[in-house]
C-alpha cells in the first residue's frame, strides 16, 4: 500500500481505518468513489493509489452512472 | 288580397336579401382590414426586433470596451473617494452588461432558429442543474432541494436549461432565507403522459391578478429595494423559449406564501437498451447497494434520490464511522461507497 499523507486524510470526515473496515466487511470488489474538486493534487493522487475512483465536483450524473456501471 | 300578400312578401324578401348582401360586404371589408392591420403589425414587430438586435449588438461593443478600460485602471493608487467612485462605476457596468445580454437574448429568440430536439434523460438534466445551483442558492441564503425520478423527454437541452436557470434565479431573488424545491412529477393531460418540472419557493408570492403579467417583457412587480436591478426580462425569455419548445409554462402562487412555476413536457418512451450503452444498463440491472458518506445534508439527499432513480439501494451517512456502525450492526454490505473529499481538496 502506498504511503498516504495521513494529515490530509485525518482532517476530513474520512477515517481511513473505517473505510478499510467497511471494505473488509463488504464484498472484496467494493467500489470506492471520492468526490473531489481537483484531480491533480496530492490528496486526489493518493486517494487514487489507495483504490478510489475520482469523481469531479460538481457531480455530473452521467459520469457517476458510468463509474457505477463499470464496476 | 292574395296579390297584395305576394307583393308584401316580395318586398320583405328584397329588403332581407339587401340586408344580407350588405352584411356580407361589410364582413369582407372588415376581414380585409384585419388582414392588413395584422400584416402591418407583423412588419412593425419585425422592424422592432431588428432594431433591438442591432441596437443591443452595437451597444455591446463600446460597452465591452468600457469594461476593459475600467478594468485597466489601477485602483490601488487612488485616494479613497475616487476608489469608491470606481467601485460603483464597475458595479454599474456589470449590471448593465447583464441587462444588455438579456436584451440580446430576447432579440435572438424573436428570430430563433428551430430548436435542436433530442431525446434526453430529464432526471439527469434536472439533477445536474440542481447541483450546479446549490452554491448559488446558498449565496442567496436559500436551501435548494432536488426531487426527481427517471423520466425521458424530447427537448433542446440548452434551451430547457436556460428556462430552468431563469426560473431558479427568479425564485432565489424572491426567497430570502427560505426553501426552493426543484422536482419532476408525472402528469396525465388529456390521456397523454407528461412530465412536469416544478420549482416551488416559499417566497413572497405573486398576487392573482399579476400572475400572467410576470411573463411579459419589462414586467416587474413591486419588490423590496434590496433586490438587484433588472429589466424584468428573465421570465419573458422563459415564455418565449416555452413557445419555441412547445413546453407550456405556468405559475401557481399564493401572495405572501410562495409560488410554484411549472414547465410541462410530453413524456418520451424510455430508451431501448442498445449495445452502445452497456454501462447504463448494468447500473439498473445490478441494483447496486451504494453507501453515500457526506456531511452535507443537501448533497446526501440529492445523491440518494439520484441513485434510487437508477434502481440502486442507497443508504446515506454523515461520517464514515456512522456507516461502519450500521454495517456492523446490520449485515448491509455496499457494492460502492461514495465519499466527499472536497473539503480537503487542495493543491500540493
Amino acid at each position: 500500500m502506498p504511503l498516504l499523507s495521513m494529515e490530509h486524510w485525518n482532517r476530513t470526515q474520512l477515517n481511513l481505518q473505517d473505510i478499510q473496515d467497511i471494505r473488509d466487511l463488504s464484498r472484496k470488489n467494493i467500489s470506492m468513489i471520492l468526490i473531489t474538486k481537483e484531480a491533480n493534487n496530492t490528496f486526489a493522487k493518493e486517494a487514487e493509489m489507495f483504490g478510489f475512483t475520482l469523481l469531479n465536483h460538481p457531480i455530473e450524473a452521467s459520469v457517476l452512472r458510468h463509474i457505477l456501471g463499470e464496476r | 288580397m292574395t296579390l297584395a300578400f305576394l307583393i308584401i312578401l316580395c318586398l320583405v324578401s328584397t329588403i332581407m336579401f339587401h340586408l344580407y348582401w350588405k352584411g356580407i360586404q361589410e364582413r369582407k371589408r372588415l376581414t380585409k382590414q384585419i388582414f392588413e392591420l395584422t400584416k402591418r403589425n407583423k412588419e412593425t414587430l419585425a422592424q422592432k426586433t431588428k432594431f433591438l438586435a442591432t441596437a443591443s449588438h452595437d451597444l455591446q461593443q463600446p460597452h465591452q470596451a468600457l469594461g476593459l478600460f475600467l478594468a485597466s485602471i489601477d485602483t490601488e493608487h487612488l485616494d479613497s473617494e475616487t476608489k469608491d467612485i470606481m467601485t460603483k462605476a464597475i458595479g454599474a457596468h456589470t449590471a448593465t452588461s447583464k441587462l444588455l445580454n438579456q436584451l440580446l437574448d430576447i432579440s435572438r429568440l424573436d428570430t430563433a432558429e428551430k430548436p435542436a430536439l433530442q431525446q434526453l434523460a430529464l432526471h439527469e438534466l434536472v439533477y445536474n442543474i440542481g447541483m450546479k445551483f446549490m452554491p448559488i442558492a446558498a449565496s442567496y441564503g436559500v436551501e435548494l432541494r432536488i426531487r426527481q425520478r427517471e423520466s425521458y423527454v424530447q427537448t433542446d437541452a440548452i434551451m430547457l436549461e436556460r428556462m430552468l436557470t431563469n426560473i431558479l434565479i427568479n425564485a432565489f431573488k424572491h426567497t430570502k432565507k427560505a426553501n426552493v424545491l426543484l422536482s419532476i412529477r408525472k402528469r396525465n393531460i388529456h390521456g397523454e403522459a407528461h412530465w412536469q418540472i416544478e420549482i416551488y419557493d416559499t417566497g413572497i408570492g405573486i398576487p392573482e391578478d399579476k400572475q400572467q403579467l410576470i411573463f411579459q417583457e419589462f414586467s416587474k412587480l413591486s419588490r423590496p429595494s434590496t433586490l438587484p436591478i433588472g429589466l424584468g426580462l428573465g421570465l419573458a425569455i422563459v415564455k418565449r423559449l416555452s413557445k419555441i419548445l412547445e413546453h407550456p409554462v405556468g405559475v401557481r402562487s399564493r401572495f405572501g406564501r410562495g409560488s410554484c412555476f411549472f414547465i410541462t413536457l410530453k413524456a418520451a418512451p424510455s430508451p431501448q437498451p442498445t449495445t452502445q450503452e452497456p454501462v447504463m444498463d448494468s447500473v439498473i440491472r445490478q441494483r447496486l447497494k451504494v453507501a453515500v458518506i457526506n456531511d452535507n445534508l443537501m448533497l446526501r439527499d440529492s445523491l440518494e434520490t439520484l441513485l434510487v432513480s437508477w434502481g440502486c439501494q442507497a443508504k446515506t451517512f454523515n461520517s464514515s464511522s456512522s456507516a461502519l456502525e450500521i454495517i456492523h450492526s446490520k449485515p448491509w454490505h455496499p457494492d460502492a461507497i461514495i465519499i466527499d473529499g472536497t473539503l480537503e481538496s487542495h493543491t500540493a
